[in-house]
């Protein structure tokens, strides 16, 4: 079973937040599906290699020089707050 | 004649022969809209401007005597995670809701390029997650077969626009049933094509190695005129394939003999409460094949028992690394409230994403952080390989596996929402071929209680021209 304090601790790693009525709701239904994924854990894999993607296919490398690009103003065009040309966010060193 | 009550094809069918023009097409359309979509809430945005244009367009180049490409003239829906340059795109989030993209997805500049009409972008799921279209932050969608049923999901927005004659043809993008459920449920067409036929450039990803965008249609040639124009290899898609410039026929079959048709062993024993009548509907169907002499054989593919909790951790790791871009920086929605760079992300992410999409996160992290990993994401990693041997198996002398698409009917809409377990059960027989990166068709297979249900067709790697060949055998069998 999953701890209230291992469910505040994923959820400071995921950048994430929640009030406690929400802590209790999340207790129970991340319960839920925890204890159905468990279930996983019977199957013998032992000598079996996984699979990260079903594509078999050698991957191929792209010519080296620009192919397509966004110009600075489409890049910016969506972000809440830009300045000189650049992503603006808040001082993080001293 | 109502043009909304043909098929796309004939549409173009007419088209071609000048008998309707694209403008006609797209108004009637617009009339249904108009009358349906205060219902249905299909559509999360509608570019009625840019339609009229594209319409134009082609109605321009018919006059000229110009060739005109595979969907001329015809309206498309494009599920809202599918990115259209300077048309919001949202993937029915209050994080998106105010993204513009900067460029068209490779699947809408082929649409643009065979010339489609883009009508809008449906409504779906938060990120894709859910099966209901009652995650979406722009409200939930209706179906149209019975108003206060939910269509399915995640792509409930377009299953609902073509079965409510909102548009012909429409994409969706399916990681675990997304397209072929909502299309059980609206009673009409939808595919999953081969994992790497289509390309994935532009179209925000929800779990890398098993989202896939699929097509939806009210009948299988509409599907197959659809898929064959989105598909294709694309080399800024580094999972696209090699393969998927082969040639996807549906010529020259008009019944089912010879189909050697696969029952999967572990779906004969497999109950959920409430489908008996669906079964009975599946085991008619089954006679229907074999009736037009399909070959019909039961098939062990023991690994399919673990298929959901196999999906359900690859999904939920995926998804927590690929919504960790949203950081309230670059695009999307940003706080208003804080003080630390912290804050901004943590606030920016909290205020901003839904429940649903929260919980995949946090079971996701959970899944891959330090110490759990081993034994949870590199387990189901494991798992999923004998899920692919065991299909291997199967196909090797089977041509198609038939089963129900969905277990159950389209559900009243807020009666499941609060019990994930249970909508995650509805995914039971569409998430394995995801997994193995196969192709699947849901095609409808009459009423149940005056409800659609769909019969699901699944196919091997590249059987793309196979399931849609049997699926076509299937609906002149039953017509």
């Amino acid at each position: 079973m999953i701890t209230r304090d291992q469910i505040v601790h994923i959820a400071g790693m995921a950048k994430l937040k929640f009030t406690d009525e929400e802590l209790d709701e999340f207790e129970e239904k991340f319960g839920q599906v925890m204890g159905f994924v468990e279930k996983i854990k019977e199957v013998d894999t032992e000598n079996v290699e996984p699979t990260f993607t079903i594509n078999d296919e050698e991957g191929t490398m792209k010519e080296n020089g620009e192919s397509q690009t966004l110009s600075r103003e489409e890049v910016l065009e969506n972000t809440v707050e830009s300045q000189y040309g650049y992503f603006k966010i808040l001082k993080v060193v001293e | 004649m109502d043009i909304t009550s043909l098929k796309g094809w004939e549409m173009k069918e007419r088209l071609l022969k000048k008998e309707i023009s694209s403008t006609e097409i797209l108004n009637a359309h617009l009339d249904v809209i108009d009358k349906m979509e205060k219902d249905l809430n299909a559509f999360i945005t509608l570019d009625r401007d840019g339609a009229r244009e594209a319409a134009k367009r082609v109605d321009e180049k018919l006059q000229r005597g110009e060739s005109l490409g595979a969907l001329a003239g015809l309206p498309v829906g494009l599920k809202d995670n599918i990115l259209t340059k300077d048309l919001r795109t949202t993937c029915g989030s209050r994080m998106l809701e105010n993204f513009n993209p900067p460029y068209d997805a490779t699947v809408v500049k082929k649409i643009r390029e065979a010339d489609g009409v883009i009508l809008g972008k449906t409504n779906m799921d938060e990120f894709a997650m859910g099966g209901s279209t009652e995650t979406s932050y722009y409200g939930n969608t209706r179906n149209p077969k019975d108003l206060s049923r939910v269509p399915g999901g995640s792509s409930g927005g377009s299953a609902a626009a073509v079965a409510g004659h909102e548009a012909p043809l429409a994409l969706g993008s399916d990681t675990g049933g997304s397209v072929r459920q909502p299309a059980s449920f609206c009673g009409i067409v939808g595919m999953k094509p081969t994992y790497g036929i289509v390309s994935r450039y532009g179209v925000v990803p929800m779990s890398n190695s098993l989202d896939q965008i699929g097509v939806f249609g009210r009948d299988v040639k509409d599907a197959h005129m659809m898929l064959t124009s989105v598909s294709g290899y694309d080399p800024l898609d580094a999972t696209s394939s090699k393969k998927a410039d082969r040639d996807i026929s549906i010529e020259g079959v008009d019944s089912l003999k010879g189909l050697r048709v696969a029952l999967p062993e572990q779906y004969r024993n497999l109950r959920i409460t409430g489908d008996e009548k669906i079964q009975e509907r599946f085991r008619e169907t089954v006679k229907v094949f074999e009736d037009a002499g399909a070959i019909i054989d039961y098939v062990s593919l023991p690994s399919l028992e673990y298929s959901l909790e196999t999906y359900y951790i690859i999904m939920s790791s995926e998804v927590s690394t690929n919504l960790s871009r949203f950081d309230g920086i670059r695009f999307g929605y940003r706080t208003e409230n804080y003080e630390t760079l912290d804050e901004l992300y943590t606030n920016s992410r909290t205020e901003a994403f839904g429940e649903e999409t929260k919980r995949r996160i946090m079971l996701g992290t959970y899944s891959l952080s330090a110490g759990y990993q081993t034994e949870n994401y590199k387990k189901a990693l494991r798992v999923r390989t004998l899920i692919k041997q065991d299909y291997e198996n199967a196909f090797r002398d089977h041509d198609v596996i038939l089963s129900l698409t969905a277990p159950m009917l389209p559900f009243e809409i807020d009666s499941m929402i609060n019990s994930p377990v249970d909508m995650y059960k509805a995914d039971l027989y569409t998430v394995p071929v995801n997994l193995a990166g196969l192709c699947a068709i849901s095609v409808p297979m009459g009423d149940v209680d005056g409800l659609p249900v769909g019969l699901q067709i699944t196919g091997p790697r590249f059987g793309d021209s196979t399931i849609l060949k049997a699926g076509l055998g299937y609906e002149r069998v039953v017509r």
